[in-house]
């Protein structure tokens, strides 16, 4: 199933890479990585000068030999912490039609949840929509995700979640993270989400401040298709219709209102960015329309999701 | 630029249909996107002004349908080669006296005195007005007027007057400007400036009348002819006819009044006429008339002498025609004065004017004639003799001399003459049955004065010779008799017609001046020459003085006359009694609207005053109608649908392409 996603080579080099976080995390199991603190694995980190209280054994003794000054000699801790991949499952990822938002994000968060789990660091996939609390799913484990994986293995499990998906219902971001991270308590991490954003800019914005307050590190994939930055194509005259609101509106390919459509777009776009750039949030925008291997393998470690 | 069909603007609806259909039945495809907000922040401006989307076809429809609409409309050119002459518009205003009627709060003559204004407003700096004001005669107010402002003026100052119309004349003039405009027209048909008189000439006639009633028929539909019919039909009764008889030769004189009243309505009427004199009724009675009825009855028994006010009550919506006026005559005594050497005919005169009440002869020889003397008298006859200078009365030449100084005598015819003809229709052959049988034996041959006219001529083997001339000679009534009655016997039977001849010549030599006219009528009156006067190489001079007239609404004249022609005024625009000063002589007449045609309210009046239909036919039926440009916008509407077709079968491939592209 995986092969059939992904080309071994791809997944071959994806293996030489692992997610990015800028914060430190302290958690009840060791892992894969090396932190910053100082902690029990055998890994060199550095020499300090011995304090009353320090444990005895970790005293180099060689140096006290040579300089008659106690020094300890401290290594790198290992850590490990979860990975939280989002996709936003909502109806507006599937318009507009032949953009393949949904395919887009789902293969990020396969290949995202790849990277996590061959670094051996605990991965959950979960998709977001308000199926649940408008009460049109009864489905509720499509909404409450993949358990927490650890093994490469349960790549296969993740793989079968998000192709099992059927986008639809609105959107309810802020709701939504609450519930989840409720769920989730006790694995901070990496958090990475992946959404067009095409909603209420105020509800995005308390989302992703619910997640940095919980000491999340936040990352923002926002998948947008050539389209959708250019929607005239193929149209002089429509009545548009939101599918998620199912709002509409007339309008008419002119000069100017593809002017006014690509100013109000670039300004939602330019929102969130600023939105992220202010409260260290990573954030890349990916265009459906570019070569899917390039963005994950430049563009990812680009900017510092993945490295 | 004009337009001979205005009904085709309405086509313009189709315009709104044509937006209707690009702007609402156009295919609009249902397009599902990702989210709204985007296209919330769109300004409702925008996306109002660009949801109607106009394409090269649309424009092409709208220009073959603007195309279409202008040919529709007939549109022409006012100045058919550009030039900078203006228009020349004619109006032609009713003031006849029907136009007074009340039509709400305003008459049929303010309402169009209005359109005419409105009208002019509507001209430009550079037209023309000529304004023929259309009374009892046409009054040429303006011609060829550019400054609007004295033409509205000399509108406003206009009122109606009390004549029955005599629109001919004035549509006479009226057309005659038009075919002249036509001519010009014809001769410069194309190219180079237009001069003044070339320009393009309307006519405009506002009446309450009907183009119909006017001769123009249905002509008034034609570009240049324009009626603007004032006034609906109305019920309305009228005097119609007033006449004051009063008989010379009968003892008492009575004077009577005879008033004719018509009910020009489809309801019965009753009312009540009364007759005034200086102010105090004298007379009254009701009057009860049918649908349509009519009735003539004499009013009042002893009338006095003096202006008659005879008024129709209740009053209606034309209120001059039920006012009528007469001026009684009072009782006189005719006196005539014989001139004769002949003791037989003074004889039988004396007995004859014994026999006739309020007459008096008295008869004098020829040598004792002294025109200063005959100021007191009517008539003078002057037997086989003839006065040096003619005296200030009516004159009775009988069997003149051969050395006539008013007649030309050119010779005798010794007998065998009779009678052969005589004018029944003048007041001197009235009633002369019988009159071919009275032998004449000799008679005079003269030369028909051009003054005269003979009433009785006699048929000779030398040809016919008038045997009695009437006529008016140098502000006198003339009549000569060419044969002697002095050898008859008048009293006998055989003779009676020729009695009754006397008696009619008599009459009429002696009978007053006619007082009574209709409005629009000139009045005119003799003014005997002074006889101490040569008579002008010309036959005629102007008096230095002339003469006074006050109309009835108190506007006062001065007119001027030649002594020895008629006094004439021929400005009775208004009913009521008029005063003519002449020196020391005052006279007086009275006019009345008397027109049936005239009061006659209730449909067109298909009278003769019509212009020559066959002249309107010959000159509005041009050779060189206006040509409109319908026929060439046509033309450009083919063209126009053939270029629609060329580029909607280029822009068909990209249209299929793109509906299939967005999968319509």
């Amino acid at each position: 199933m995986l092969t059939t996603i992904f080309s071994g080579e791809f997944l071959r080099r994806l293996e030489a890479l692992c997610i990015q976080s800028i914060k430190e995390f302290r958690s009840v199991r060791k892992g894969d990585r090396i932190a910053k603190i100082s902690g029990t694995s055998i890994e060199f980190a550095d020499y300090r000068q011995y304090f009353p209280g320090d444990e005895i054994r970790h005293i180099d003794w060689n140096i006290y030999g040579r300089t008659e000054r106690l020094y300890l000699k401290t290594f790198k801790e290992d850590i490990d912490f979860s990975t939280h991949v989002l996709v936003d499952a909502s109806k507006s990822m599937l318009f507009p039609e032949g953009d393949g938002k949904f395919d887009y994000a789902r293969k990020l968060a396969l290949a995202l949840s790849y990277v996590g789990l061959s670094t051996h660091s605990s991965v959950k996939v979960a998709a977001f929509s308000d199926l649940e609390t408008s009460g049109s799913l009864s489905d509720t484990s499509f909404i409450n995700g993949t358990p927490f994986f650890s093994k490469r293995s349960g790549i296969f499990s993740i793989s079968d979640y998000l192709f099992g998906i059927t986008p639809g219902g609105g959107t309810d971001f802020p709701g939504y993270l609450t519930r989840y991270t409720s769920l989730t308590k006790g694995h901070r991490g990496v958090f990475i989400v992946l959404s067009d954003f095409l909603f209420d800019p105020a509800g995005r914005k308390r989302g992703l401040n619910l997640l940095r307050y919980l000491n999340y590190d936040v990352k923002v994939i926002q998948v947008l298709g050539p389209h959708e930055m250019d929607p005239f194509r193929g149209i002089s005259s429509a009545e548009v219709v939101d599918v998620e609101t199912g709002e509409r509106r007339l309008i008419s390919d002119t000069r100017a209102i593809r002017k006014e459509y690509s100013v109000a777009l670039e300004e939602h776009i330019k929102d969130l960015r600023e939105f992220c750039k202010a409260n260290r949030i990573l954030y890349t925008l990916a265009l459906t329309s570019r070569e899917f291997e390039s963005f994950v393998l430049r563009e990812l470690p680009r900017i510092g999701i993945i490295k | 630029m004009g337009l001979l069909n205005l009904a085709g603007l309405a086509y313009l609806l189709s315009i709104p249909v044509l937006i209707y259909i690009y702007h609402f039945s156009r295919k609009r495809k249902r397009v599902e996107i990702s989210s709204i907000i985007p296209w919330k922040r769109l300004r409702e401006s925008v996306v109002r002004s660009s949801l109607f989307r106009a394409d090269i076809l649309f424009y092409l429809q709208l220009a073959l349908l603007s195309l279409l609409v202008l040919a529709a409309c007939r549109p022409y050119w006012r100045h058919a080669s550009g030039g900078t002459a203006g228009r020349h518009v004619v109006l032609v205003l009713d003031r006849s006296a029907s136009m007074q009627t009340v039509e709400g709060r305003k008459s049929r003559f303010e309402l169009a005195r209005e359109r005419a204004l409105a009208q002019l407003r509507h001209l430009g700096s550079r037209d023309r007005v000529t304004l023929i004001a259309a009374g009892a005669r046409p009054e040429l107010l303006a011609s060829g007027e550019q400054n609007r402002a004295k033409v509205e003026a000399l509108i406003e100052q206009l009122r109606p007057a009390d004549t029955p119309d005599r629109m001919a004349p004035a549509l006479q003039s009226a057309l005659g400007l038009l075919r002249e405009g036509e001519k010009a027209k014809r001769r410069n048909p194309a190219g180079g400036a237009v001069p003044e008189e070339s320009s393009e000439v309307s006519l405009s006639i506002f009446t309450d009348r009907s183009a119909e009633s006017l001769g123009l028929g249905k002509l008034n539909d034609w570009g240049s002819i324009h009626v603007e019919r004032v006034g609906a039909p109305k019920d309305n009764t009228a005097l119609t006819s007033i006449s004051v008889y009063k008989d010379l030769f009968s003892p008492r004189q009575e004077v009577s009044a005879y008033v004719t009243v018509d009910n020009f309505s489809e309801k019965s009427f009753s009312g009540s006429l009364s007759a005034s004199a200086k102010g105090k009724r004298i007379a009254s009675r009701e009057i009860a008339l049918p649908p349509g009825g009519s009735i003539t009855t004499k009013i009042g028994e002893e009338l006095p002498e003096g202006l008659l006010d005879i008024a129709l009550d209740p009053p209606d919506a034309l209120a001059v025609d039920n006012k009528g006026y007469a001026l009684l005559p009072g009782n006189r005594t005719t006196k005539v004065a014989l001139f004769t050497k002949d003791y037989r005919l003074a004889a039988q005169l004396r007995d004859l004017a014994k026999a006739i009440p309020h007459l008096e002869l008295d008869i004098k020889s020829p040598g004792s004639y002294r025109v200063t003397d005959m100021a007191p008298y009517t008539v003078s006859i002057f037997h086989a003799c003839e006065p040096k200078l003619e005296p200030p009365t009516s004159l009775l030449l009988i069997c003149p001399p051969p050395q006539s100084r008013i007649v030309r005598v050119t010779g005798n015819c010794a007998s065998g003459v009779r009678f052969l003809d005589w004018d029944e229709a003048h007041p001197v052959g009235e009633n002369l049955r019988g009159l071919q049988n009275v032998p004449l034996g000799g008679s005079r041959i003269i030369e028909i004065p051009s003054w005269a006219r003979p009433v009785a001529i006699s048929a000779t083997t030398g040809g016919d010779i008038p045997l009695v001339l009437c006529g008016e000679c140098r502000g006198r009534k003339v009549t000569v008799m060419s044969f002697d009655i002095s050898s008859m016997e008048l009293t006998k039977s055989d003779s009676l017609p020729i009695l009754l001849l006397l008696l009619n010549i008599l009459k009429w030599l002696g009978e007053p001046e006619q007082n009574q006219i209709a409005t629009g009528e000139a009045y005119s009156a003799l003014v005997p020459e002074a006889a101490n006067e040569k008579i002008p190489e010309s036959g005629t001079k102007e008096t230095g003085d002339g003469f006074t007239v006050i109309n009835p609404i108190g506007q006062e004249e001065r007119l001027s006359f030649r002594e020895g022609e008629p006094l004439t005024v021929n400005a009775t625009d208004y009913a009521g009694m008029y005063l003519v000063s002449e020196g020391f002589t005052q006279r007086a007449f009275v006019a009345n609207l008397s027109s049936s045609a005239e009061s006659d309210l209730r449909e067109d009046r298909h009278g003769e005053d019509r212009v020559v239909a066959e002249e309107v036919v010959s000159m509005s039926l041009p050779a060189s109608p206006p040509s409109d440009w319908s026929s060439m916008l046509l033309w450009c509407a083919a063209l126009l649908l053939l270029l629609e077709w060329i580029v909607f079968s280029f822009t068909r491939p990209q249209r299929v392409a793109e509906e299939e592209e967005r999968g319509e």
